[in-house]
């Protein structure tokens, strides 16, 4: 093997061990015990809002309890291992055919997630960390 | 004042960029454009680079449709096509340097992308966004670094070809370079 490819696999090396450390590192810890969050969606099709108890750590978690207890389905896009974690694809039948062009999109906000106030938005939902008293506001829109 | 040419070779580059882009879209970060960029950059003057840039952000809009990373793009290529410019008489035709350069650029094109985010919704955002896009950020400055040490050498060859067969045009930007290469061999 030459230097040059020595030297490739060396950065490839030190880059894979940093890119799992950082991943590590910023994965959210979550909060640990028993929740009441409460879920609105104001999609015109699906419109519902109900609370639920949950000790899920994550909204992604909280949705795949969802999905898991068939109070809604849920469709995710890509994997949690990706560096903005998965999409949320679908909701019921309300689903982005296509996540590269859509034309809409499911969004999420919150009037009280303190991570989502403080960064001005919600993260991807494998980066959320829900509290106690949570409510989430999902929309399918498309850019205005 | 570029030519009607000139004009035709930007849109193609511009189009070819949006090719190379598209093909690897599905893979995270990982891109041939910063390459590319610096291949055009050899032969191509600065303005007619920075145009093809910006015909590149316009022609990914008409195909992905708007949003904020459009504005984000029409200033963070053309930031990578000055770097480039900056850098094309100390870097010549190593391939090492460029790929050094290429994989710094992969790091500072997040960073840059957290300024675009401040700008437009405040400081927290900036933040979280760079913070959360690092790991992003290490397989794009890993990748552009193996990218360009592989591809450098080869595609710099076939680009210096065709950019003599395409005569009568003053892109000579990189004269130097290409008389030590034909002086070596």
């Amino acid at each position: 093997m030459n230097n040059k490819w020595i030297k490739l696999v060396s950065v490839l090396v030190l880059g894979v061990a940093l890119y799992l450390g950082t991943d590590h590192l910023l994965r959210p810890q979550g909060i640990e015990g028993d929740k009441t969050i409460t879920i609105t969606i104001d999609q015109e099709v699906i419109a519902q809002s109900f609370s639920v108890k949950t000790d899920a750590l994550t909204l992604a978690e909280l949705l795949e309890e969802l999905h898991e207890d068939e109070k809604l389905t849920i469709t995710f896009s890509g994997s949690k291992t990706d560096p903005y974690g998965r999409g949320l694809q679908g909701i019921n039948q309300i689903k982005t055919e296509n996540m590269a062009v859509g034309p809409q999109w499911w969004g999420y906000t919150s009037p009280n997630n303190t991570k989502c106030i403080s960064d001005g938005f919600c993260s991807g939902v494998d980066f959320v960390e829900i509290e106690d008293g949570n409510e989430f506001i999902f929309t399918f829109k498309g850019f205005e | 004042m570029h030519s009607l040419r000139t004009w035709i070779l930007i849109s193609f580059l511009a189009v070819g960029l949006l090719v190379a882009q598209f093909a690897l879209a599905s893979i995270p970060n990982v891109e041939f454009v910063s390459l590319l960029f610096i291949l055009m950059s050899l032969f191509l003057p600065l303005s007619a680079t920075v145009l093809v840039s910006l015909l590149f952000t316009i022609l990914q809009m008409l195909l992905w449709g708007m949003g904020d990373w459009v504005i984000g793009y029409l200033w963070i290529w053309p930031v990578w096509v000055l770097i480039i410019h900056a850098f094309k008489s100390i870097n010549k035709d190593h391939a090492d340097r460029w790929a050094i350069l290429s994989g710094l650029w992969g790091f500072l094109f997040g960073a840059l992308f957290a300024i675009h985010h401040g700008v437009l919704y405040g400081f927290n955002t900036m933040i979280a966004y760079y913070i959360r896009g690092i790991s992003f950020d290490i397989i794009h400055g890993v990748s552009n670094y193996i990218i360009t040490s592989l591809a450098f050498t080869p595609l710099s060859v076939v680009i210096l070809k065709l950019a003599r067969q395409y005569q009568g045009e003053r892109y000579e930007s990189h004269d130097k370079n290409r008389r030590s290469r034909t002086d070596r061999s």
